[in-house]
Order: structure tokens, then sequence, then C-alpha cells
């Protein structure tokens, strides 16, 4: 592993291990995200790769270990933690748009709620945003009018409106539609070119490889192998990367 | 026609407008202790959930005429003292209270989870999420369900006449048991139940316009 190990790591995962039940989901975990940086986890299902990207802004706690976030552990619970969510984008699966509120005030509530800007102002960003992510003639409508693509740009733009620190995508494309995954992955494309710190658990090869620092993969809970793409996709080290691969790049 | 008509319409009318004020009176009782409740269920806290929890077991698996004769008989003894009409308004409230606490529970289950877990993400506190994201979507949900206990506590509301308040039922139970027999039994009959029909009626219209009012598009 060479340069791109980050002095300042925005995210700092070490010695995590979380159970649901019987099931062992983490299995001392360390990672590092440096700022700037987009690591991309990808694996099997049922891996906790998910589980993973959803401990960083504590939707799921852990049961050992120790997570920061830019430098700071994250709280238990309360008032500071949800400042700490605020900085955290996240862009989920299944979109989670909120469903009694138009496209505008999907992205300004956060804005408006939490960071107290005005309303106009949150207003004025939120269409700046939308533009941005195509969708600038959407501002009126309710999230059930939208297909899912335009419905996940409108997640990212939310998560965007709160100027995050970090920007975490949980599988953002698997529930599209096949001809609605790359106008997502493409304005994801455009943040990391743009230096957005990401953490980004996805089943996109092309898109781990074009947009990633650093590939992570895992299997069973723990994390199996490092690597930056190239040295990930050429040249898999373990035996279970080599597995992996061999299933989702066969066609 | 009927004996006395004039007579008749007057005193159940003014024993319908009891029933009436009585209920909506009760019932927005009834709501304030089921938001309260409903936040407590949710609550992150135990001890706030079993605080719920035990409120709703033992109003909803008490007789509501028990719950009005511990209010009106028993808190005297101890020194509580109020009007009868009071105790009224508190134990329907109180009793309603329960139900509406479970109905607002099921519309807060009804929508998904990941619309809490998405405005946690984007940093609202706990309040802050059912105030701006939970609590609005699930009311339209239980809208209809409020309706029939709204409509359940109009009939639920006779049984004050136990404790002394002269609603639509005690009068015309007055009627009936008139000394000098002016009233017609069935005119009485018709009478009190042409008026339940009739608050049900228009109680349940504004319901409809609630629902209609607070839809959205999905």
């Amino acid at each position: 592993m060479e340069a791109t190990q980050p002095k300042t790591p925005m995210v700092s995962i070490s010695g995590v291990n979380k159970h649901f039940g019987d099931l062992h989901a983490l299995k001392d975990i360390d990672l590092t995200v440096g700022d700037g940086e987009v690591v991309v986890l990808i694996g099997p299902s049922g891996s906790g790769k998910s589980t993973l990207c959803r401990t960083i802004n504590r939707l799921e706690t852990v049961d050992s270990g120790d997570i920061t976030v830019a430098g700071k552990p994250l709280p238990a619970e309360g008032r500071a933690l949800a400042n700490l969510r605020a900085d955290v984008g996240m862009v989920f699966q299944h979109f989670n748009l909120f469903a009694h509120l138009t496209v505008l005030q999907n992205i300004t509530l956060g804005p408006i709620k939490v960071r107290r800007t005005p309303k106009a102002k949150a207003e004025e960003r939120a269409r700046q945003l939308l533009e941005r992510v195509g969708l600038s003639g959407k501002a009126d409508v309710y999230p059930s009018q939208l297909s899912g693509g335009q419905q996940q740009r409108v997640a990212i733009a939310r998560g965007l409106a709160m100027d995050p620190k970090l920007m975490m995508f949980d599988e953002p494309t698997s529930a599209l539609d096949p001809e609605m995954i790359n106008e997502v992955l493409d304005v994801m494309h455009d943040l990391a070119r743009e230096g957005m710190t990401m953490v980004v658990v996805t089943h996109e090869m092309g898109f781990a490889r074009r947009a990633a620092n650093r590939v992570v993969f895992m299997a069973e809970g723990q994390i199996v192998e490092t690597a930056t793409p190239d040295e990930f996709f050429d040249n898999p080290q373990t035996e279970r990367a080599q597995d992996f691969l061999s299933k989702v790049m066969t066609h | 026609m009927f004996d006395n008509f004039d007579l008749m319409v007057a005193a159940l009318g003014a024993g319908a407008w009891t029933t009436v004020w009585v209920t909506l009176v009760s019932f927005a009782i009834a709501l304030v202790i089921g938001m309260v409740l409903v936040v407590m269920h949710v609550s992150p806290a135990w001890p706030a959930r079993w605080a719920a929890n035990a409120y709703t077991q033992l109003f909803r698996n008490v007789p509501l005429l028990a719950v009005l004769f511990i209010l009106f008989f028993g808190l005297p003894q101890v020194g509580i003292k109020a009007d009868n009409w009071v105790w009224a308004l508190l134990g329907l409230g109180m009793y309603t209270g329960a139900f509406v606490g479970e109905t607002l529970r099921s519309g807060i289950n009804s929508i998904p989870l990941g619309q809490a877990e998405a405005a946690r993400a984007i940093g609202l506190t706990f309040s802050q999420s059912l105030r701006s994201i939970i609590l609005p979507q699930s009311i339209r949900v239980v809208i209809p369900p409020l309706g029939s206990l709204l409509i359940a506590l109009v009939k639920n509301s006779a049984l004050v006449l136990a404790i002394g308040v002269t609603e639509l039922t005690a009068q015309a139970r007055r009627l009936i048991e008139d000394n000098e027999s002016r009233f017609d039994l069935w005119g009485v009959i018709i009478g009190v139940t042409v008026s339940y029909l009739l608050i049900a009626f228009v109680l349940s219209y504004l319901v409809r316009i609630a629902e209609k009012r607070t839809a959205f598009v999905r």
C-alpha cells in the first residue's frame, strides 16, 4: 500500500465487533478513510459491508471497538450524535426520501431544522444542487412521482445540502432498473472527482475500478483484502477474492 | 303526532348538546393523552415505555363505568373534589386516550423504518424526526381509526349519566320516567335514536374532510 495512506483520517475504525444474535456480523474490523479518499466496500451478500457502513454514523451500534469521525469519537446518543450525523451524508439503497414532502422540502429540511439556515437561502442552495444532479425541473413534485434513478439523485442532493464532511452510499444502485444505474453513478463519480470523501458499498465493479482510491473486500464479517482498484481487480491476493471476482466478472 | 312534541325536542336537544360537547372535549383530552403515550411508547428510555404500557393496559382492561365510578366516588374520598362533569370528561378522556395511543402507535409502525433512518441520518434529533417526518405521515393513516374511536366515544358518553351528567340518554330516561307521563315512549325512542345518528353522521363527515385534507401523493 502506497501514498494513499492518509495523514488525518476522516474515519477511523479500530477493533470493531458486532453481533446480530448468534451471527458475528463484524469481526475485528480496522479501517481508516482519509480526507478526500474514496473507499469502496465490496463483497458477497451478508459479508457485513452494509453493516460496517452503517456503524460509521451509528445507525448500527457496535459491541466493541472504537470509531472516530473527523477525529472525534462517535457520541452514544442525543444531540451530539445528531450533530455528528449532520456532518455525514448518507444515501440508502431504497432512497428513503420523505414521502410527504416535495423534492425541494426533502432537500431543505435538514439545513433548515439542523443547520438553522434561513429558508430562502436553503431553497436557493437546494435548487443549485438539483441542477447539479440534473433535476432542476423537479423541485415541486413528490418522491412518488419520480423514477428510482431520479429519487436516488434527489437523495444525493439531500445529503450534499448538509455540506457533509463525508458521504456514505449504502448500495445506492441495487434497487434501480438497469437503465437508471448510470445516471446515479455519474453523479457519484463527479463527486469523487471533486474531492468528496466517500465510503461506497456497491456491487458495481466498473464504478469501483474507475472511482475508488481503495477497494476493501469483505467476506463473512472480515476485511479480507485492501488494495488499489488496479491491484485488486488485476491481481487479487486471496483465494476468497479471486473466487468472488471470478463469479461477478464472468459476464 | 307525539304528545308534547315541542317539549320533547327541547329536552332531547339540550341532552344532545351536552353529548356533543362532552364528546368533543373528552376526545381532545384523549388526543393529548394518546400523543403523550405514543411518544413514550417509541421513546428510547425504557421507564417511559413501561409507564405508557402500564397506563394502556390499565385503561383498556377496566370497564369505562368502573373508571367513572373510581373517579366520581373514589377520589372525593381521598379529598379530591370536583363537579361531576369534570369527572365525566376526565374519565372518558383517560379511557379513550389509551385507545388513541394504541391507534397512533399502529400509525407510526406503519411508516417504513427507512423514513426514520433517513431523518436520523440528516441529523434530526429523536423529537424532530417524530415531529417533522413520522407523525405527519402517520396522521393520514390514523384518521379513519381515530374517527371510529370518536364515534365510539359519542356512544360511550351515555355512561356518564351514571354519575349524574344529563346528556342525551339521561334526558331520554327523564322523559320516559316523567311523573305526569306527558311523553310517548316511542316518540322518545325515535327522537333519541335520530339524535345519535345525526351526531354520528356529522362527526363522520368531518372525519372524511380531515382525511382528504391530510392526503398527499404517494
